[in-house]
């Protein structure tokens, strides 16, 4: 039997996991960096929140719409934001984030600086685990194919990309939009198992938490994301004295990782060369060398822009 | 018809006129040669098709449509790909996903086929994969597939970057100095590979190049740009007696010697 | 009751403008966005909080110090989590920016508590009264003191030989370096600068709202940064335009809107700048380069 603790720890880590899985796509994938991811997920809280305390809906439609309306967000932030090259996308999204933030500590249907409380609690492991297992499925089946390819195009270089035909606005926009959806899932997986939701936990830091998941196991890669998600959940439970330094470390973590290990831990390591690896006896050793040549990292060509 | 039709074009940044009221025509099925001292606005012209810039005046008709103004994305899916001056392959990939990713403009999942699986899905994928192959092996790099593109060596990556540009399956392909930085063997390889892609594949191949002795060996036609201006077109015998080539490349140079003396 | 306020604005746009020139200088010669800059404006300010209240020392010197100060732990940054990452791609130093940035915050955080100082009464406040206007003797040393850094500033930039080697840089960083110029050189002195002049405006805007908190850089920080993009980034001038006109906009805007929605402000003028005019107001056009 699993304690009760275990359970909790295995349901943060598969919520967290799930946002980050939807960062990865954004900022690992197509390279666009988003800093307020934290906002997307907010949305998907109030939404599911919002209809439950509202209208009763029934908790599968509830995530459903969470994801639905922060997916559309994600549209509505990214048509006209992703025209921005590079740096200034960063600032967009983390005004974002903020913006939603203050919009919600200041409107009536949210509940303002109290937060929306007496949400059910519907979410367990089971259905968290459902969500990841689908998440993972999604992500792995997108990287493989045309439009993870030309996702990932964009990552290495824009302006060649266009030039093979890629409109990048417009994959750029779905990138988000998916990235948003599965933020706006782990949302209403999270309002639904706290029970109680307050715009304040949706902050910037908690855009910070995701994105150093994501830097830490290797952008792009999904079984690096998990890696993250798990170390990053598990680490600050277990080591409650590291707590009150959490974010310091966070901080120094982000400008060590990009200064040895810009492609994270498993960085350049799919999810299918893991399993097959791990039934042949895996070369851990390898496939972190493998990581670690890659080292002139992510992002592409510096050359884009005059 | 023309295939590729430049009438009046002129750009401008700023107060420098990068292309002055440029006339170009390029019929199919050639090997044109654009050449001109450094700064006479050869890749600008580049830009300018594939949708890079957008003219200051004049227009561009490629098989008798109007491209100019069009998005580089949909001049590309019309058939008009490209190379790069300074490469620009999709280094963390491997030289098959640079490949496939040519491949694009030619197929047409989206997000959701991606996502659920079909036999559509399945036979495009298998598709992709083998006409990549097709032209892995036309460059031949179908040994290095699963190999990093940035650890190819500098050659190879060239003539894999010309393999994603003929994974479009272009009617004109635009090479911006193909041959830069290549010593003579793979220049004579380049050129062979040139006219390959020209006899083999009956893709019109217009051509931005520094070294005269690629330019002259593979051209059938030549034009020369000199301030953004065209000064001379013709054979390569043709131009390369022309005065005023003569003037722009060599004149200038010996003047400049004189100089210096 | 109006002009007071207007010269409030004034006031604040002019510390906005000092670190507006930081994102703007950085930016301009390698392309970062440093996130960390509000936090080195945060550092700048307790550096000075720090010498005043405990060291008892006076504010000029202090405000000397913290600048210099500053300035050191601006070239430490730049030489730990930048420089090693000139050579990678743009998104990598964007996220090590963010680490120094949440370090920064935090580090201040745990050290002297989430909660808001003041400053020892370091200026004798004294109000002018212009007919209607009324004018402290706060405000009067900030204006001045802005104007001068950026005089000073303009001057190194356009009529020394390291200002000369800077705006080299920042139009072709390798021909520069071809021509002789220590591009790694002169890009530490960039954040020197930068980090000394947000210091001057942390020391300055600490005092003029006797107060300080560890994460005052991250509204300030973004604040600035609209400054220097609705000036136009890259640009000097501009910067120094942008920040004024954030100054006043924020001041008028929060006269007419709910004070909690102010926040929100500049990132809503940050967006629409972006959309409608994202080189800014004096701000050369971003070309792309093929």
């Amino acid at each position: 039997m699993i304690d009760a603790y275990t359970i909790q720890i295995l349901v943060v880590f598969g919520i967290n996991a799930i946002m980050a899985l939807g960062l990865n796509l954004i900022t690992g994938v197509t390279g666009q960096l988003s800093l307020g991811h934290a906002g997307f997920m907010s949305v998907g809280a109030y939404t599911a929140a919002i209809m439950t305390l509202r209208l009763h809906t029934p908790y599968v439609l509830n995530l459903l719409a969470a994801g639905v309306v922060a997916g559309l967000s994600g549209v509505v932030l990214g048509f006209p934001t992703l025209r921005l090259y590079g740096d200034y996308l960063a600032i967009a999204t983390l005004g974002f984030g903020e913006i939603v933030r203050v919009l919600f500590l200041n409107l009536e249907i949210t509940g303002g600086g109290l937060g929306l409380s007496a949400i059910p609690s519907k979410t367990n492991l089971a259905v968290v685990y459902a969500c990841l297992g689908i998440t993972l499925y999604v992500m792995s089946k997108i990287q493989k194919s045309r439009v993870g390819r030309a996702l990932m195009a964009i990552r290495e270089d824009e302006v060649a990309a266009i030039a093979m035909g890629v409109n990048s606005t417009s994959l750029k926009v779905q990138a988000f939009a998916v990235g948003a959806f599965f933020a706006g899932i782990s949302g209403g997986l999270y309002a639904h198992y706290l029970t109680y939701i307050n715009p304040n936990d949706f902050g910037f830091m908690k855009s910070i938490d995701s994105l150093s998941m994501v830097v830490l196991g290797g952008m792009g890669s999904l079984p690096g994301v998990l890696l993250g998600a798990a170390v990053l959940t598990y680490a600050p439970e277990k080591l409650r004295f590291l707590q009150n330094y959490r974010m310091i470390c966070y901080g120094a973590f982000l400008v060590f990782m990009m200064v040895f290990r810009p492609n994270g831990l498993l960085g350049g390591t799919d999810l299918r060369q893991l399993v097959k690896a791990s039934f042949k006896g895996l070369n851990w050793g390898a496939m972190a060398k493998q990581g670690a040549r890659t080292r002139e990292g992510i992002g592409g060509s510096k050359d884009g822009i005059a | 018809m023309a295939l590729l039709e430049l009438k009046e074009i002129t750009m401008q940044f700023g107060g420098l006129t990068a292309v002055d009221h440029l006339d170009l025509r390029l019929e199919e099925g050639v090997i044109f040669g654009l050449i001109g001292p450094n700064g006479a606005g050869k890749t600008t012209v580049f830009n300018l098709v594939t949708g890079v810039y957008k003219p200051t005046s004049g227009s561009i008709y490629f098989k008798g449509e109007r491209i100019d103004g069009k998005p580089p994305y949909s001049i590309t899916a019309m058939g008009i790909s490209r190379t790069f001056q300074n490469i620009r392959i999709f280094k963390s990939l491997s030289a098959l996903d640079n490949v496939k990713i040519g491949r694009h403009c030619k197929s047409s999942m989206n997000l959701f086929h991606s996502v659920i699986p079909g036999p559509f899905t399945a036979r495009e994928e298998r598709d992709i994969e083998e006409k990549s192959m097709e032209y892995l092996r036309m460059v031949g790099l179908e040994h290095k597939k699963d190999i990093l593109s940035k650890n190819l060596p500098y050659g190879e990556q060239r003539r894999l970057e010309i393999a994603r540009a003929l994974a479009c399956e272009p009617k004109i392909l635009l090479l911006d100095e193909p041959a830069a930085g290549m010593n003579r063997q793979e220049k004579t390889e380049i050129m062979d590979l040139v006219r390959r892609i020209r006899d083999t594949l009956g893709v019109t191949v217009f051509l931005v190049e520094h070294d005269m002795k690629v330019v002259m060996g593979v051209s059938e036609t030549v034009a020369v740009l000199d301030y953004g201006k065209k000064i001379c077109e013709g054979t390569p015998s043709q131009v390369q007696s022309d005065e005023r080539v003569i003037e722009a490349y060599l004149g200038r140079r010996a003047r400049r010697t004189r100089k210096a003396v | 009751m109006f002009l007071t306020q207007l010269v409030h604005g004034l006031t604040l746009g002019a510390c906005y403008a000092l670190i507006a020139l930081g994102y703007s200088m950085v930016y301009g010669i390698i392309g970062l966005i440093n996130f960390a800059h509000g936090d080195i404006y945060m550092l700048g300010s307790f550096f000075a909080l720090y010498l005043t209240s405990v060291v008892k020392m006076k504010i000029a010197p202090a405000f000397l110090i913290a600048m210099g100060l500053t300035s050191l732990v601006g070239l430490v940054i730049e030489r730990v989590a930048y420089k090693p990452l000139r050579r990678s791609g743009r998104l990598s130093p964007l996220i090590s920016a963010i680490g120094v940035s949440i370090f920064l915050s935090t580090l201040l955080n745990m050290y002297m508590g989430p909660q808001t100082r003041g400053f020892p009464d370091v200026i004798t406040e004294l109000q002018v009264k212009l007919g209607e206007i009324v004018i402290t003797t706060t405000q009067l040393y900030i204006v001045a003191m802005s104007i001068a850094l950026m005089l000073l500033l303009r001057h190194i930039v356009m009529r020394t030989r390291v200002g000369q080697a800077m705006r080299a840089c920042s139009w072709d960083r390798e021909v520069a370096s071809l021509m002789g110029i220590n591009v790694d050189q002169i890009i530490a002195l960039t954040f020197a600068i930068g980090s000394a002049l947000a210091a001057a405006a942390g020391v300055m805007m600490g005092v003029y709202f006797n107060a300080w908190w560890p994460l005052m850089g991250f509204s300030a920080g973004i604040k600035a940064f609209t400054a220097a993009v609705l000036g136009g980034i890259g640009s000097i001038p501009g910067a120094m335009l942008g920040g004024v006109v954030l100054g006043l906009v924020e001041i008028l805007g929060s006269a007419y809107l709910q004070s909690s929605y102010r926040d929100a402000i500049s990132f809503t003028i940050l967006i629409i700048v972006l959309l409608v005019r994202p080189s800014g107001l004096l701000g050369r056009k971003i070309e792309q380069k093929v």
